[in-house]
């Protein structure tokens, strides 16, 4: 399958509107005046070998929104010799204008090979928060994500400079990587957590309080806020995404620090 | 088992012979005499030695091989080998360039990376000119520039063949990292060498591994060396400055 969906905002509100199954957009009953919000759903399921979805969200003329998935992303085995998995997400978002996306999940199965890419396209100031994460397998039900391969790679352009290249390579015939201690240290999953925007070294102070002890770290570089967090059990890797992307979305978009009632399930 | 650690017969056989001249080269540039500032980093080491997590010899060697293997290290060396096959290609070095200071997720390994790369490009130009190097100066105009890639690039513009050019900067990074260890930790000066010795089978698998990677393959898995020097930030007291 090769689902694809394409929005765009702008000062009026919803601008354009693209999808194509199985990923399309919901709408929830607006809860902030004037800010625009979008669920994607994917309703396949999961995806496989040969699998393509792609993504893309434009935000300008000073408007604000929210885009955020439904669920967890399953990634399933991939057969040898199919192609491998890809994930485009694409965001581009003009001076004044600002967009969080807050991504659920990704669950890595055993044998999927997942090529991923989060690419933001941005004006000066423009401002994005995006979150994402990878969880290796569903270890409460004993499964693993023991082979395959992931190769989950965030980008941010600045005006057609590229700021960060943020690539993770798990996998790969390289289990040796789970366990070890200057590496996953056993890790059920991990999550990224980007802030870019003018104001975003001043908001270090609370970044590095939102890491976990021994569970991440946060930094500040070139108008980025750069925070990684990793966990030895998924559900509180997800707990504390959750309470860094509420209480980062309040500092910095000003949006309540209740995430979209989607991820509460 | 010392002369598999100490050799790397396979790669030997493919190489091209070495000139002198490009012997004296590549020891004049993986020397620690070489005025980059490269003791003053030590890639999150510093921070992993305060919390505990480095308190041996066998530490720093397993942190020094994640580096190099799984972290910054090896995509430092994707990106030498693609900067020195890039040597006639300037806009392709602009874009590696643009690439390598990216590829850093923490404040201190970006002014590391910069710092470094500016520092070497100034030598080059002083001491070891050539037209590519003083184009690629010229083209970048003050702007940040990466060390992988002026490395790669300085190598090939003097016509050091890729394969030892780039074990010759593999083993300047390791050593550099040892040399911080050895003083964190703190380890005998044996000790040191010992670790280094260590490592040089890794040093050519990554090596050997970077020259069949190309650059959008590329990824690290050494997250806990990142979260280090993420933490290395806000440590109270440092000999470091990464």
């Amino acid at each position: 399958m090769a689902g694809e969906a394409r929005i765009g905002w702008s000062a009026g509100g919803l601008q354009s509107l693209y999808q194509r199954a199985p990923a399309r957009f919901l709408f929830p009953e607006p809860s902030i005046p004037g800010h625009n919000e979008a669920v994607l759903v994917v309703t396949s399921g999961g995806l496989t070998g040969g699998d393509t979805l792609t993504l893309a969200a434009r935000v300008g003329g000073g408007a604000s929104a929210t885009l955020v998935t439904q669920a967890a992303e399953r990634f399933y085995r991939v057969r040898s010799g199919d192609p491998d998995i890809r994930v485009s997400t694409r965001l581009r978002v003009e001076a004044g204008a600002s967009i969080d996306w807050l991504a659920q999940e990704a669950i890595l199965f055993d044998g999927t090979r997942l090529r991923r890419a989060l690419e933001l396209d941005l004006s000066t100031g423009a401002r994005v928060l995006a979150v994402e994460s990878l969880v290796f397998g569903r270890r409460a039900r004993g499964e693993t994500f023991a082979t395959g391969r992931v190769l989950d790679v965030i980008r941010v352009r600045r005006d057609d400079r590229l700021v960060l290249h943020d690539a993770l390579a798990i996998g790969d015939d390289d289990p040796e990587a789970f366990a070890d201690r200057f590496r996953l240290d056993g890790a059920a999953g991990l999550a990224t957590l980007v802030y870019a925007g003018p104001d975003a070294a001043s908001h270090l102070p609370l970044a590095r309080a939102l890491v976990p002890p021994g569970g991440g770290g946060a930094s500040a570089f070139d108008d980025l806020l750069f925070v990684r967090l990793r966990d030895a059990d998924a559900r509180a890797l997800r707990d504390a995404v959750t309470r860094a992307a509420g209480a980062l979305r309040e500092a910095v978009l000003g949006l309540p620090r209740d995430l979209p009632r989607v991820w509460a399930c | 088992m010392r002369t598999t650690a100490m050799g790397s017969t396979a790669t030997a056989a493919t190489m091209p012979p070495m000139t002198d001249g490009a012997l004296h080269l590549l020891l004049a540039w993986a020397s620690p005499a070489l005025p980059i500032g490269a003791f003053g980093y030590s890639q999150g080491l510093e921070a992993a030695v305060a919390d505990g997590s480095v308190r041996d010899r066998a530490g720093v060697r397993a942190f020094v091989a994640a580096v190099v293997m799984h972290g910054g290290g090896f995509v430092d060396a994707v990106l030498f080998a693609a900067a020195h096959r890039a040597v006639a290609d300037p806009a392709r070095l602009s874009d590696l360039n643009m690439l390598a200071l990216a590829f850093r997720a923490t404040a201190e390994t970006r002014q590391e990376n910069a710092q470094q790369g500016r520092a070497l490009l100034g030598i080059l130009l002083a001491a070891y000119p050539r037209p590519a190097i003083r184009a690629f100066a010229e083209a970048q105009a003050g702007a940040p520039v990466a060390l992988a890639v002026v490395a790669g690039l300085a190598a090939a513009a003097h016509g050091v063949p890729l394969g030892p050019a780039l074990q010759a900067f593999l083993h300047a990074l390791a050593a550099n990292l040892v040399s911080a260890g050895v003083r964190l930790v703190p380890l005998g000066q044996t000790e040191g060498q010992q670790a280094l010795v260590d490592l040089f089978p890794c040093l050519s698998r990554a090596g050997a591994r970077a020259l069949a990677t190309a650059p959008e393959d590329l990824g690290i898995s050494s997250i806990r060396i990142e979260e280090w020097s993420m933490h290395h930030e806000t440590l109270y007291s440092r000999l470091f400055r990464s």
